[in-house]
């Protein structure tokens, strides 16, 4: 029998968004970790999930270069100051796991943790690979995000208690000779994926970057309607 | 009915062998050559320590350092598979673990105030130059859980071909040395100023290392069909998050034992016949490392050959859990297990089967490889021969 994997609970953060009251609580070094936590924190509260309900979840955070502002910054001091520059607050925050280890942290997730940083497609590969997750058994639930400057998407993918499915989901890289002539900024890939779910059923999501890398994430939705009105952009 | 993923080719290029290939590595590896040496790459005067493990035979070569690792280990890697390239492409995908990835073609920029090259600082820019080169037509991902991230990279690509999404993914990590990573690791006082001691009482910390590593999974029928050599499978991959801290593993290992024990229960056994340990060095690691495994094992633990061969060639971040998961599948196929050097006074409380100094030879079957890296990753791969 096939299994339907379920996205629910989508919410895009960005810095002025309501749910930021929320995290504004939490000491966060990176405007990009306040939008993240937000993200995720308004996603599980609309699914009214406690951090019991989501220990063993998955979670999966596509970024592009959000974190090189801070790289830069850091490795700057280095340079003008030499060893005594190096910034031990800063550094694990070059790490561009930390925006998804300060999710776990924050709200106790301890199932697979992984940080995609295929550029501009990051997000969409979390998507993917939390569909991998989910559909294989490896976990019932995941987190799957994406994070961009200004901006951050979550959403909760699971086997049930969900409002519309992803039915298939398609990666491969295409021939350079055949790929969409487009560069996309991983804002780009989050628009797609909101105008995807807005739209139809059976809605392939296609997006490239320069260098021919291309994701197609075919879409089934069981309550679109009921989803949008949760999303805030 | 899940299908099964065996490893079909092995390449890398680490201190060990300097470039020369797998025997090389191995022989140094048996051999418990210690590739830790004062530092040449830049200079190091200003820190508390000036050691590292090095691939001197790149001599300073800063320009494209990573590319250039990364390119050897891949076709290595080809070569080692017997995959046939042609010139409409391969079948195949390719996912890399890095941690900092061209950091060095970014570093002289932020020194001096110029723009920095895209390539630098974007992560991905090593594996899509790779799926160019070879015309690879598979996913093409990079992934980044610090410091296991060469064991998450071969984890996503076993799931990936486990559940039909792929065939065939090449998958590993590469990281090189760099003043970046030297500073921060200095500053959090978490380096050796000499040797890398794992598990010993008198442990000071890593030693920074750098090279790539892949393996070529594949999917078993694929495989066979083509005639290849299957060095064993992959019988089991899981990871976890601590939740704790975004520098320091859960004290008791808590995160680490939960990895381990869903790995062992995805290959369907309670033992293994040998680890390879994440093994740093640092006060808090090994004993985190230690309390998961008799976690995990009980009294068995105390059974199993556990190595480092950080001890040799320090810690490469996105190529270490490749590197090991390259050793472990190589320990199946030859029946000999390397030490851990520099172990002279084992910790008290580090009290397992360390492998201290010398190889041992032994028949494996299961082998378990294991990382663990900053904001509580932790991962577990268990290699099984058929």
């Amino acid at each position: 029998m096939e299994k339907r994997v379920k996205i629910s609970r989508l919410f895009f953060q960005n810095e002025r968004g309501p749910e930021g009251s929320q995290v504004a609580l939490t000491r966060t070094i990176l405007a990009e970790e306040r939008l993240l936590l937000g993200s995720i924190g308004s996603s599980l509260a609309g699914a009214g999930l406690t951090r019991a309900d989501i220990e063993s979840a998955g979670i999966i955070v596509g970024i592009d270069s959000v974190i090189d502002k801070i790289k830069e910054s850091y490795f700057k001091g280095v340079a003008e100051e030499g060893s005594l520059g190096a910034s031990p607050l800063f550094f694990p925050y070059t790490s561009p796991n930390v925006l998804a280890a300060r999710a776990t942290i924050h709200f106790g997730i301890k199932g697979p943790d992984i940080t995609i940083a295929s550029g501009p497609l990051s997000f969409l590969k979390a998507v993917s690979y939390a569909y991998c997750l989910v559909s294989s058994g490896t976990v019932g639930l995941a987190v799957a995000a994406g994070v961009t400057e200004g901006i951050s998407v979550a959403m909760l993918i699971g086997l049930d208690k969900s409002d519309l499915s992803i039915t298939s989901v398609v990666e491969s890289r295409v021939d350079p000779d055949l790929r969409p002539d487009v560069s996309l900024s991983m804002r780009d890939t989050f628009s797609i994926f909101q105008e995807a779910l807005s739209v139809a059923a059976d809605l392939p999501v296609e997006a490239s970057d320069l260098s021919g890398n291309t994701i197609r994430i075919g879409l089934t939705f069981d309550n679109g309607v009921a989803l949008k009105e949760e999303a805030f952009v | 009915m899940t299908r099964r993923v065996v490893i079909t080719g092995i390449g890398l290029v680490t201190p060990l062998d300097q470039g020369k290939g797998k025997e090389a590595f191995w022989a140094g590896a048996i051999q418990g050559v210690n590739a830790v040496r004062p530092i040449s790459l830049f200079d190091a005067s200003d820190y508390s320590t000036d050691v590292a493990a090095e691939i001197t035979s790149f001599g300073r070569l800063r320009l494209g350092r990573w590319q250039r690792f990364l390119d050897m280990a891949f076709d290595s890697v080809i070569i080692d598979s017997a995959i046939g390239c042609s010139s409409t492409g391969m079948d195949c995908g390719i996912i890399l673990g890095t941690v900092l990835g061209d950091i060095l073609g970014a570093e002289d920029p932020w020194r001096s105030g110029e723009a920095t090259p895209l390539s630098a600082t974007g992560l991905s820019s090593g594996a899509e130059s790779l799926a160019k080169r070879y015309s690879l037509r598979g996913p093409v991902t990079t992934i980044s859980t610090a410091c296991a991230s060469g064991t998450d990279s071969i984890g996503m690509a076993f799931r990936l071909i486990q559940t039909g999404a792929a065939d065939l993914i090449c998958a590993g990590g590469g990281d090189t040395l760099s003043e970046f990573a030297f500073s921060g690791f200095n500053s959090l006082n978490a380096m050796t100023r000499d040797v890398v001691r794992p598990f010993d009482k008198d442990r000071t910390g890593l030693a920074l290392g750098e090279g790539a590593a892949f393996l070529m999974l594949e999917e078993e029928v694929h495989a066979r069909r083509r005639g290849a050599r299957i060095y064993c499978s992959i019988a089991g991959y899981a990871s976890s998050a601590d939740a704790n801290h975004l520098t320091g593993p859960d004290r008791e290992g808590r995160g680490l034992a939960r990895a381990i024990t869903a790995a062992l229960s995805e290959a369907g056994i309670e033992m293994v016949d040998y680890i390879n340990a994440h093994g740093t060095a640092t006060p808090y690691n090994d004993l985190m490392e230690t309390k998961a495994y008799k976690s995990v094992f009980g009294p068995s633990a105390y059974k199993i050959p556990i190595s480092s061969i950080k001890s040799m060639i320090g810690h490469s971040f996105g190529a270490a859990g490749a590197i090991e998961a390259v050793t472990s599948v190589m320990a199946i196929e030859r029946g000999m297990l390397p030490p851990t050097i520099n172990l002279v006074t084992k910790d008290p409380e580090c009290d397992l089967d360390y492998c201290p100094d010398t190889a041992r030879e032994k028949l494996i079957t299961s082998a378990l490889s294991v990382s663990a890296g900053f904001g509580g990753q932790n991962s577990a791969i268990i290699f099984r021969c058929l």
